[in-house]
């Protein structure tokens, strides 16, 4: 079996948790925004079976809030709460640890699987030092296993942050003061993307929809 | 018989009185209030090779006053051509009916209308959790034998299917199995000039490049990509005779692995013989026998493309084709087509 891994990488910082007029808060958004992607893949099998999903929570601390799994055997996703800062070099950290795991793992199931896809989302700027080398190790040509990273800012994330994140695309939404129409453009990017890498395009070839609305893409750093 | 004609205005009237729509990869397919039709309009028709597709068409209007067989009861055929200011942007085909769609519950506790794909059916286990029936061993032999059947028709009628997938079989147990295929209009005739614009091919479903895919034998090794799989409850498994079982008949499972072995040794059977193991009749080979029949009766319609199309595949010496050219030549300003 031929198998893409997606990660949702998610900011769940305090911010996560402060609702805008008009809307929940975006921790809110996020967790029906996931249920809904959970909902359109689980009843695609054939998608479920090519594609694994995993989601990575980051804050004080980061954490693996669902392991890699096939969402159409999955009962429902976890509820994410919000926890404190936005520490983005735990999140790499851990991020690659739990690639490196997850692929040894489908190897030995005897999977081969294709290059890891990261949809990376933060509210914030980082408020960690250090956390580019924890990056830098990650996207390393060193790192065999290194994932292709599509990062998306809302709220307060800066350009040039979420550009460096980022190994693929870079989007900033557009309006910094409502969140709420970004993280929906945000996983229904990601369902979109699971969906067409495993229905359509070159086998294993990760297909990425074009600037989901309410966003703007942004160039990557040129080193 | 009178001819519909083949490129019809799209009606925005219809359009904007549609009942639902769906999105697919190449364009929205809109759902008509009359509750048999839907539009499909494609997102960049300008990569679309509508020739291709006007050759389905004329195909599909002719064929059911030559013989019983409907091809819009098999398949979402393109039934017209849609045109906006001068410009082709769509195709008109059938809704697929109701008893090709289930009701299920998704992970939110939602009842959701969904079409019963061939990867719902594919999935060992999924259908039972989720409280739908389970189609028994015998009963998935015979969807892959109404594949079978509606490619032996196809085939003879010289048309390919291309991409098949399990995102574009649909099944049914009701009343009885039965199959109807989703995306027709990226079949592929194979008389008149070679398709202008790209074919898909599903991942994990492309045929090996030395069966040239779309051709006939891609399509009879994606046949046998369909049974394997239905067979043996998984979306994702490659060619293997040694993994094909069918415990409730031996001599079906033998009949099953010497087809897959066929496949594997890039060899595909015609999809008669799997009509046969799937003990399903291949009706529809018999049914189109009489296919010189639709030349005369493009030819008494007035269809002379038509006529010209069909007559220089099936009837080649018939002598009212130059008469069809004339007249040709005389509506499109002097050219002759050759066929």
């Amino acid at each position: 079996m031929k198998v893409l891994p997606f990660y949702a990488v998610c900011d769940v910082s305090a911010s996560m948790g402060v609702g805008h007029a008009g809307g929940g808060a975006p921790i809110q958004v996020v967790n029906s925004a996931l249920a809904e992607l959970h909902s359109s893949i689980s009843l695609m099998p054939a998608v479920a079976d090519k594609a694994r999903f995993g989601l990575i929570t980051f804050g004080n601390t980061a954490e693996v809030a669902q392991p890699l799994c096939d969402l159409s055997m999955l009962p429902a996703l976890p509820v994410l709460s919000v926890a404190g800062a936005t520490g983005y070099g735990n999140a790499f950290r851990l991020l690659k640890e739990t690639i490196e795991s997850d692929v040894a793992m489908l190897k030995a199931d005897d999977c081969q699987v294709f290059r890891p896809a990261v949809f990376f989302l933060s509210d914030g700027e980082p408020t960690d030092t250090g956390w580019e080398q924890s990056h830098d190790d990650l996207v390393s040509p060193a790192f065999p296993f290194r994932p292709n990273i599509i990062s998306f800012g809302v709220g307060q994330a800066g350009d040039s942050t979420i550009a460096r994140t980022a190994t693929l695309r870079a989007y900033v939404a557009n309006d910094s003061s409502d969140t709420t129409a970004a993280l929906q453009a945000y996983a229904e990017a990601l369902t979109n993307s699971i969906v067409m890498s495993t229905t359509g395009g070159s086998e294993g070839e990760l297909v990425l929809p074009s600037t989901p609305p309410g966003f703007t893409a942004i160039p990557l750093d040129v080193l | 018989m009178t001819p519909r004609p083949i490129d019809v205005p799209l009606d925005h009237g219809l359009l904007s009185r549609a009942v639902g729509q769906g999105a697919g990869g190449q364009g929205v397919v809109h759902f008509l209030a009359d509750g048999r039709t839907a539009f499909k309009l494609y997102r960049e028709p300008a990569k679309v090779d509508f020739n291709r597709l006007r050759r389905l068409v004329r195909l599909g209007q002719l064929l059911p006053a030559a013989s019983s067989v409907s091809l819009t009861r098999l398949a979402a055929w393109p039934t017209q051509v849609l045109v906006e200011n001068g410009v082709p942007v769509g195709v008109s085909m059938p809704l697929v009916a109701e008893r090709f769609y289930m009701q299920i519950v998704d992970p939110q506790g939602r009842r959701v209308r969904r079409l019963q794909e061939l990867q719902h059916l594919n999935k060992d286990g999924f259908l039972s959790a989720r409280g739908q029936y389970a189609p028994t061993s015998s009963e998935r032999l015979e969807v892959v034998g109404r594949l079978a059947s509606t490619m032996s028709l196809l085939h003879e009628l010289g048309v390919v299917m291309g991409d098949i997938s399990m995102r574009n079989l649909l099944w049914t147990m009701t009343p009885s199995p039965d199959l109807f295929v989703i995306d027709a209009d990226s079949f592929v005739p194979q008389w008149g000039d070679p398709p202008q614009d790209p074919q898909p091919e599903t991942p994990g479903w492309k045929a090996p490049p030395g069966l040239k895919p779309p051709s006939v034998a891609s399509d009879r090794y994606k046949l046998a990509l369909v049974a394997h799989r239905t067979l043996s409850l998984r979306n994702e498994v490659p060619l293997d005779p040694g993994t094909v079982d069918f415990p409730s008949d031996p001599s079906v499972a033998a009949g099953v692995r010497e087809l897959v072995r066929r496949a594997q040794m890039l060899d595909p059977a015609p999809p008669e013989d799997w009509a046969a193991v799937c003990g399903v009749p291949a009706s529809g080979v018999r049914a189109v026998a009489r296919r010189e029949s639709w030349v005369d009766l493009a030819l008494m319609n007035a269809q002379w493309e038509s006529a010209i199309e069909l007559g220089s595949r099936f009837d080649p010496h018939n002598p009212r084709l130059d008469a069809a050219r004339q007249h040709l030549a005389i509506e499109t300003g002097g050219v002759v087509p050759v066929g």
